[in-house]
């Protein structure tokens, strides 16, 4: 039986060599990619089928907000890839000329959908809003959030807006909106489909007509300052893919019909 | 007025087994620090609840252990002066002396603050604060504010020792004069024998949490029953002693045999007070004993005198005499050896 | 220009003070006195808000009012819906500002010299008299701090508010909602007058504050001082 004296030793040595075995796997390439945490669930399963191909970079992902994560490239934050919830922060990178240029692509698309507590039958279409019982609606805080300022911009063009704008909850993203919705504080709520979709505790009342707001469309780019771009690129082209595009499909995404 | 107080209590570490029964109205419980007398007192004022026991007043039961009674504090019309005297720093004079006297009608109330104060002799301090009067007079108010509520039973807590020394002896006449007005009973804790002996017609002797001796108080302090009573009670000069078959008793420490008047069936210890002993002028005589003085010690008031049997001057001092000054000036300028007699009628023997 | 953020939390914070200041008085002094191993194991439930991140607290908190839960549901039954309303923000404030509060209640309550409560108890004061008469007035300065510490603190909240209250201009939206919701947004004007405002408030409601306790501490630091 190793006495405490030994095992601490061989323990210090572990640790202490530790980063050098790792580092001896990086012979395999590894890529940083920024992306927003709408699209998490789709990223997870991508990456996990991309990484069975032989010879795949190892990808890592850095979530958060679109509008954080385009900060955050601005300042120089050392990811090889971007992808946006939104066109407004990918356009923002692209007047700067920090996006790698040819590489920029849709990847996915979103639909915004009106959904209510599973089971709830009291709020059926976006009139149904307006009732007196219909007292807390949770969207996202319009100026930060993207949906929201999807659910905004469709609410205003229905003319709905300012009748309902007493009732809403303002939400620091999107997942915030799906709990208060799915624990039946808020009374109805404006997520994602594929928000919409990932849990069985909100059911989906009706998606808002595609004509009141503007595309929800994913843009992907590698950034011009990437150490690894090719391995940016081959991660990029397999989303575009029919294997990536079948994944996005399933978790309820659209697809670009390129 | 009876009272009876038989418990055993506990805390921490420390226990006290009680037994005081009583009809006197002034009992004074003398002990060094740590024997229990603070205990007591908190026992009876139902600050503390003893494991077993009793304590009853005039018939009225505070606790009975076998009987499942333990009276609050509240309720059992006790007046507890503290050591510290425990004023309230935040209300004036008058509002502390009326504190137990809610439940009567604001003139009522001060009609008595005013008569209180004015039998202590603090007429216009009612509307001082406690922090702007004098430890004597602070004193008086505690009194003052334990009397309010006529309660059956005071209890005093070393109600002198945190006062300074010049004015102590005025604040104890005081306390002499307001509790002769007092018509309960007084429990009155100290480890200073003479404010004991001065104020209280009975005497408890504690230590270590058992009652050592009770008794009237000369009884206590001229007939201890053992050399530990009589060390608490001050005396200074004891000896174990073995009785001889010629009736005398041989004081073992000091080598002497002695007669003594006082009737014994036992005798353990011997002893006799500084104050009694005499300097003879010649040797021979009863109870006259040659002995060399090994020092000597002054105060403004009196001469005390350490004195060893025999001629030889071995080790340490054997007797403790205290002498007036004008004695000392004729004494010290004879020669050795000294003269001491022990009064037979002084000695005193002790069956422990 | 919207100054609700402004008055929200002036209202969510006094309120938010004033409950937990009666609360945490009272347990405190109803602690002070039941001592024991039990009542240590209360202390953990009651000081567990101050060690949990306030987000945490928040979402344990619609946990057990929201409307999944079955406490939420009850509630709702009887026509209070507490999430995203102003009493929701009062709550989530109380909550995380209340350990403070008892903490410091109780010190102040300890620090009574034991022999006034006693002598009390001889001169016929039942317990809620002396916890009235003798130990408030007494902890008096103790107290004073407590609220100051329970006011800083509750205007400054965050994390729990947003969870349980939501954010909803003029309704919940207190001055840190709005100035994380600014930031989020980029409007760093913005941001930066309602922290500006913040500070003000903050400097203003404590200067008072301590006017006030230094007032009363004046007049009962005379006679805290026993011979």
């Amino acid at each position: 039986m190793p006495n405490r004296r030994t095992a601490l030793f061989v323990s210090l040595v572990l640790l202490l060599t530790a980063p050098f075995v790792a580092r001896v796997d990086a012979q395999q390439p590894q890529i940083t990619v920024a992306a927003a945490i709408s699209m998490k669930d789709a990223l997870d399963a991508l990456e996990k089928r991309f990484s069975e191909r032989a010879g795949a970079p190892k990808v890592t992902f850095s979530l958060g907000a679109s509008g954080i994560l385009q900060k955050q490239i601005e300042e120089g934050a050392p990811v090889d890839a971007f992808i946006s919830a939104a066109p407004a922060q990918m356009n923002a990178l692209e007047e700067k000329g920090l996006l790698l240029a040819g590489t920029r692509r849709d990847i996915a698309g979103n639909r915004l959908v009106l959904v209510v507590p599973a089971g709830s039958t009291a709020v059926k279409t976006l009139e149904d809003l307006k009732r007196p019982e219909v007292q807390h609606i949770a969207i996202g805080e319009i100026r930060s959030v993207p949906a929201g300022q999807y659910a905004a911009e469709a609410l205003r063009n229905l003319n709905l807006f300012d009748a309902l704008q007493s009732k809403f909850v303002y939400a620091q993203n999107v997942r915030a909106v799906l709990t208060y919705v799915s624990g039946r504080d808020a009374d109805a709520g404006f997520v994602y489909e594929t928000d919409a979709k990932s849990t069985d505790k909100v059911t989906i009342a009706m998606p808002l007509p595609a004509s009141s707001y503007s595309p929800v469309v994913y843009p992907a780019a590698v950034i011009r300052n990437s150490q690894n771009a090719a391995a940016a690129k081959s991660f990029l082209e397999f989303l575009s893919s029919p294997e990536g595009r079948a994944i996005f499909e399933r978790l309820g995404f659209t697809t670009p019909s390129k | 007025m009876e009272f009876h107080a038989e418990f055993a209590a506990h805390r921490g570490q420390f226990s006290i087994e009680m037994r005081l029964n009583t009809r006197s109205a002034r009992v004074g419980i003398l002990g060094e620090s740590g024997a229990g007398k603070s205990m007591t007192l908190r026992a009876v004022a139902g600050l503390l609840k003893p494991a077993t026991g009793r304590i009853e007043i005039d018939g009225r039961t505070l606790f009975d252990s076998s009987a499942g009674v333990n009276l609050p504090a509240r309720e059992r019309n006790t007046g507890y002066v503290f050591q510290q005297y425990a004023l309230f720093p935040h209300r004036t004079v008058a509002e502390n002396i009326a504190f137990g006297l809610a439940h009567l009608s604001r003139d009522e109330q001060e009609a008595r603050v005013r008569a209180l104060l004015g039998r202590m002799h603090l007429e216009d301090m009612g509307a001082r604060y406690p922090q702007q009067l004098s430890g004597g007079q602070q004193q008086r108010v505690a009194l003052a504010r334990a009397l309010a509520t006529d309660p059956r039973i005071l209890l005093l807590d070393e109600p002198l020792s945190a006062l300074d020394f010049h004015i102590r002896g005025l604040v104890e006449k005081e306390l002499i004069d307001t509790l002769a007005d007092f018509s309960g009973l007084a429990l009155y804790v100290s480890h200073n024998l003479e404010e004991v002996y001065r104020l209280c017609d009975e005497i408890l002797v504690l230590a270590r949490g058992r009652v050592m001796a009770f008794g009237a108080k000369e009884e206590i302090f001229l007939r201890p029953p053992s050399a530990e009573v009589a060390r608490l009670t001050g005396c200074k000069n004891l000896s174990k002693a073995q009785v001889t078959e010629d009736g005398r008793i041989l004081a073992l420490d000091w080598g002497v045999p002695l007669r003594v008047s006082q009737p014994h069936a036992r005798a353990q210890h011997v002893g006799i007070r500084a104050n009694h002993i005499v300097f003879a002028d010649a040797p021979g005589g009863e109870n006259v004993f040659s002995c060399a003085v090994v020092g000597s010690s002054e105060t403004p008031f009196r001469r005390t005198v350490y004195l060893r049997f025999g001629t030889a001057v071995g080790s340490g001092p054997h007797l403790q005499a205290e002498v007036q000054r004008d004695r000392w000036e004729e004494l010290k300028g004879r020669p050795m050896p000294w003269h001491v007699r022990l009064d037979p009628g002084r000695v005193f023997v002790m069956p422990e | 220009m919207d100054l609700s953020p402004i008055l929200l939390s002036l209202e969510t914070s006094v309120a938010a003070t004033a409950t937990v200041t009666l609360l945490g008085t009272l347990a405190a002094g109803w602690r002070v006195r039941h001592r024991g191993a039990a009542f240590e194991l209360l202390d953990g439930v009651f000081l567990l808000p101050l060690v949990l991140p306030p987000t945490v607290v928040g979402f344990l908190l619609l946990l057990l009012l929201g409307r999944a839960s079955t406490l939420g549901n009850l509630l709702y039954g009887l026509g209070l819906r507490l999430v995203f309303s102003w009493y929701a923000a009062v709550i989530a404030a109380a909550v995380t500002t209340f350990p403070l509060m008892y903490m410091t209640a109780r010190a102040a309550l300890e620090q009574v010299e034991t022999p006034l409560v006693e002598v009390a108890r001889t001169l016929g004061a039942g317990e809620a008299r002396i916890f009235r008469q003798i130990l408030l007035p007494l902890a008096w300065p103790g107290l004073a701090a407590g609220m100051v510490l329970t006011f800083a603190r509750a205007l400054g909240d965050f994390g729990a508010t947003l969870i349980l209250a939501g954010n909803i201009p003029g309704k919940t939206q207190t001055l840190p909602l709005a100035i994380f919701f600014a930031v989020e947004a980029g409007d760093t004007e913005e941001a930066v007058r309602w922290s500006l405002v913040t500070v003000a408030i903050s400097l203003a409601a404590l200067g008072a504050l301590n006017l006030w306790t230094r007032h009363r501490t004046g007049l009962s630091m005379r006679v805290v001082q026993q011979d």
